[in-house]
């Protein structure tokens, strides 16, 4: 019984599409395979982004270098910060320089203030007797024996 | 032109590929799309998005195991999208006339696909759609089963029934 609906079925070809519809469609699938330009919006957002990041680094290294201003007009070129960041930045001959002169500064200004209070006594060199596993020279030379540091009194007159 | 040929093409964006895609599938997919829409507007608008949709998914194309089955199932998806916005339309039944492509000279065969519509009118949406898919979009049940998501067994009782219904119909309707 089926067979004759199926038949029916099969003598009534199906309508299609209009053939107007084609270019319609295939035109809509062409202009989606387009590769999509850039948006100026998207652009001038990256340009925006771009110009921030660089404004950020230079604003960070222009606090950087302001906050080290201050810093050695508060404390004086050889903080130790400072001399830290000297080490960082790649130049350690200077560093080392500097770090020598900030010894010896603080050697001095030790000095001073001992001197101020008389409470300084210049150390006394040690005897080259106490070493007795260094062997002895001939003549009396000391030149070897280890010394102490020693203020050079002309910066103190 | 094979089929993985073609299917390759259209995977590289090819819009020739896309052209004879459309020349071997968009009537039957057009008539399916009306069947379950209902308008001829809206199964062509559905039949572009399909298209557009399949031009998205181009890259899974090429290892695609069933093209048609595979463009009636993304047809199908764009069906319900469509149909879920458009679910207050009131729906006017199908006239042979949108339906068929009938021969005017034709003795009796506009009255014949009239009383064919009608008992295609008169069944329940999902056994209509395995009747369109079966006897206009040429797929076997365990294909229309992967497109539908039913077990095959369902598909092909369905199938049975609504020619069943269709035959009891138009015996009802004898001119």
């Amino acid at each position: 019984m089926n067979e004759d609906v199926k038949q029916l079925l099969g003598r009534l070809p199906a309508r299609g599409v209009r053939p107007e519809l084609r270019r319609q469609v295939l035109g809509a699938v062409d202009a989606c395979l387009q590769p999509e330009p850039a948006s100026p919006w998207l652009r001038r957002s990256a340009l925006a982004v771009a110009a921030l990041l660089l404004l950020g680094a230079g604003m960070n290294v222009w606090v950087g270098a302001r906050s080290s201003r201050q810093m050695a007009q508060l404390f004086g070129p050889a903080s130790g910060a400072w001399l830290a960041q000297e080490h960082r930045s790649g130049r350690p001959s200077d560093a080392d320089a500097l770090a020598q002169h900030y010894l010896l500064l603080q050697q001095l200004s030790s000095e001073l203030e001992a001197l101020s209070k008389g409470t300084f006594h210049e150390p006394m060199e040690k005897s080259p007797q106490m070493d007795r596993g260094r062997p002895a020279r001939a003549g009396g030379d000391r030149s070897g024996c280890q010394r102490l540091f020693r203020v050079d009194h002309r910066y103190t007159a | 032109m094979s089929m993985a040929t073609l299917q390759a093409r259209l995977a590289r964006g090819e819009p020739a590929a896309f052209a004879e895609l459309y020349d071997s599938c968009a009537d039957r997919v057009g008539h399916y799309l009306l069947v379950r829409l209902g308008s001829w507007p809206d199964a062509e608008e559905a039949l572009q998005e399909t298209f557009l949709r399949l031009v998205r998914l181009r890259r899974k194309l090429a290892d695609v195991e069933n093209l048609a089955a595979y463009v009636f199932t993304v047809a199908r998806n764009e069906a319900a999208r469509l149909a879920a916005h458009r679910a207050r339309r009131q729906q006017v039944p199908l006239g042979a006339a949108a339906l068929f492509r009938l021969a005017p000279s034709a003795d009796g065969a506009q009255e014949a696909a009239e009383r064919v519509a009608g008992a295609l009118e008169s069944l329940a949406p999902e056994w209509r759609e395995i009747v369109e898919l079966k006897t206009y979009g040429g797929f076997t049940f365990q294909e229309i089963s992967r497109m539908t998501g039913l077990p095959q067994g369902t598909v092909a009782t369905r199938y049975r029934s609504a020619l069943a219904k269709m035959q009891a119909w138009l015996g009802r309707h004898e001119p």
